[in-house]
């Protein structure tokens, strides 16, 4: 029950404006943010967003975040609408987002070198399975014959996506888990 | 981009599209695009590219901004076109029947007369989902935005979600835009000619961890202020920018309905009747 409850997030008026807030940045550093690495696949920093949104509020949001920020990112990207991307960054972000299922708690401070590996593997995890499965499977349903361009992006993509998140993420987390155990200010004796 | 700020409107556009409600204007948009997005047909996209570059000439965006992003479509997608080919140099016999007609070499691979037509009709079509996007943009407002998506039955969370992400867009430029400055200021060197591109974008990286932290800070206020007001406390609720549907908004209405009947029978009748799903060509 708990769980269900962390995989979820807690929807309340916080939650919203994070989750709309998470999406704004990432659509804004999609855009913005990256490097064309290959058609249509872009070193984005876009993946840090989903990693502060998941610490704060869990993987659904994260989830919700990453998808719709995608999507703003086609509206003001100028590349087309690709759906099935949106869904496969969805289910990354969902990975990303399991933090505090795992027991890092962000918002208490709680960050250490095995959350960082679990980190790190669900982070790859994700990337195979938001790659090479779901995008795939969607594109089939949407846009039927482009398969074998989206199996080259998916490789592109899951690439440059877990390097940013290793290079990237980890040094995040830590600074964000720093920044809370700061502010609580209590340790135990 | 210099002035994120203007991409969002706050204010409606003064012009026809922009006094229309945002009940209207959601759903026609969302019929075009869906017009556009469902096929490789040039009889369907191009008239609606010509009726958007004149709803986009009504609307009279910001010169600068618009020369910008033209800019930005024709670098990024004439790259994305040629990558797309040399994966794939087949690729429009694929969706053509299968024919190959070779025009010319480049170097030793060939570009054949459907891949050329097909990557055309291709940038064509994203084009023209680009211009359908900057009217929508250019037209409305993250509050009409919610309306209308309301009126189209989304639960008001899930609007507020979509119209807030919008609206957080300048404030987040505004505020990177900001930091890099004040950074550049205390000594941070990001000028081209100073540093290499690799130096660069490791700094501008460095740079977006505290611009992520400090980013988030303002849920907290965005949260209270709207807990202030009421937000959430019932399932339904209604929009300050909602006006009575004018006449314009009627006739509207109207042409969405059209459109929507138009698509809806367009898919039934390729998925069922058609002979073919072959995209159309001119010379077939």
């Amino acid at each position: 029950m708990k769980t269900a409850k962390l995989i979820l997030g807690e929807w309340n008026t916080k939650t919203i404006v994070g989750v709309a807030l998470g999406a704004a940045l990432f659509g804004v550093l999609m855009v913005f943010g990256g490097i064309t690495v290959f058609t249509n696949t872009r070193l984005t920093t876009a993946f840090l967003v989903p990693v502060v949104v998941g610490a704060l509020f869990g993987p659904l949001p994260a989830a919700v975040s990453a998808g719709l920020g995608n999507v703003v990112a086609d509206f003001i990207g100028a590349w087309g609408y690709w759906f099935d991307w949106s869904v496969g960054n969805a289910v990354l972000g969902f990975f990303i987002g399991l933090l505090p299922v795992y027991g890092a708690i962000i918002t208490k401070g709680k960050f250490n070198l095995i959350h960082a590996i679990i980190f790190v593997i669900t982070g790859f995890v994700g990337n195979v399975v938001a790659f090479g499965l779901v995008t795939p499977l969607v594109t089939l349903a949407l846009y039927g014959g482009e398969l074998n361009i989206t199996l080259a992006q998916a490789w592109a993509a899951g690439i440059s996506n877990s390097v940013v998140l290793v290079v990237g993420g980890l040094p995040l987390l830590f600074a964000l888990a720093r920044v809370y155990a700061s502010s609580t200010n209590l340790t135990k004796e | 981009m210099a002035n994120n700020t203007m991409l969002i409107n706050f204010k409606p556009n003064p012009s026809f599209l922009g006094r229309l409600n945002g009940s209207t204007k959601v759903p026609l948009f969302a019929v075009v695009l869906t017009a556009v997005l469902m096929s490789f047909d040039i009889r369907i996209i191009a008239p609606i590219l010509l009726l958007s570059s004149v709803a986009l000439s009504t609307l009279k965006p910001n010169k600068t901004i618009l020369k910008a992003s033209m800019i930005f479509f024709v670098v990024l997608n004439v790259i994305n076109i040629i990558l797309f080919w040399l994966v794939d140099p087949n690729v429009g016999s694929f969706y053509l029947g299968g024919d190959r007609t070779p025009l010319f070499n480049v170097g030793n691979m060939v570009l054949t007369q459907e891949s050329l037509w097909y990557l055309s009709v291709r940038f064509i079509k994203i084009f023209t989902s680009f211009m359908v996007s900057l009217v929508f943009i250019f037209s409305i407002t993250p509050s009409q935005l919610a309306a209308g998506l309301a009126s189209l039955k989304v639960p008001p969370k899930i609007a507020a979600i979509i119209s807030l992400t919008f609206r957080f867009i300048p404030d987040l430029a505004n505020d990177f835009q900001l930091m890099k400055i004040s950074l550049q200021a205390r000594g941070l060197e990001l000028d081209a000619s100073k540093v290499n591109p690799l130096e660069r974008l490791k700094r501008n990286i460095t740079l977006l961890i505290p611009f992520l932290l400090t980013s988030f800070n303002r849920v907290e206020v965005v949260a209270n202020a709207l807990d202030l007001r009421g937000f959430g406390h019932q399932k339904k609720r209604t929009y300050y920018v909602e006006e009575p549907p004018t006449l314009a908004d009627k006739l509207m209405k109207g042409l969405t309905w059209l459109c929507l009947f138009g698509v809806m029978s367009y898919v039934i009748y390729m998925n069922t009747l058609a002979p073919t799903q072959d995209m159309w060509a001119f010379w077939k």
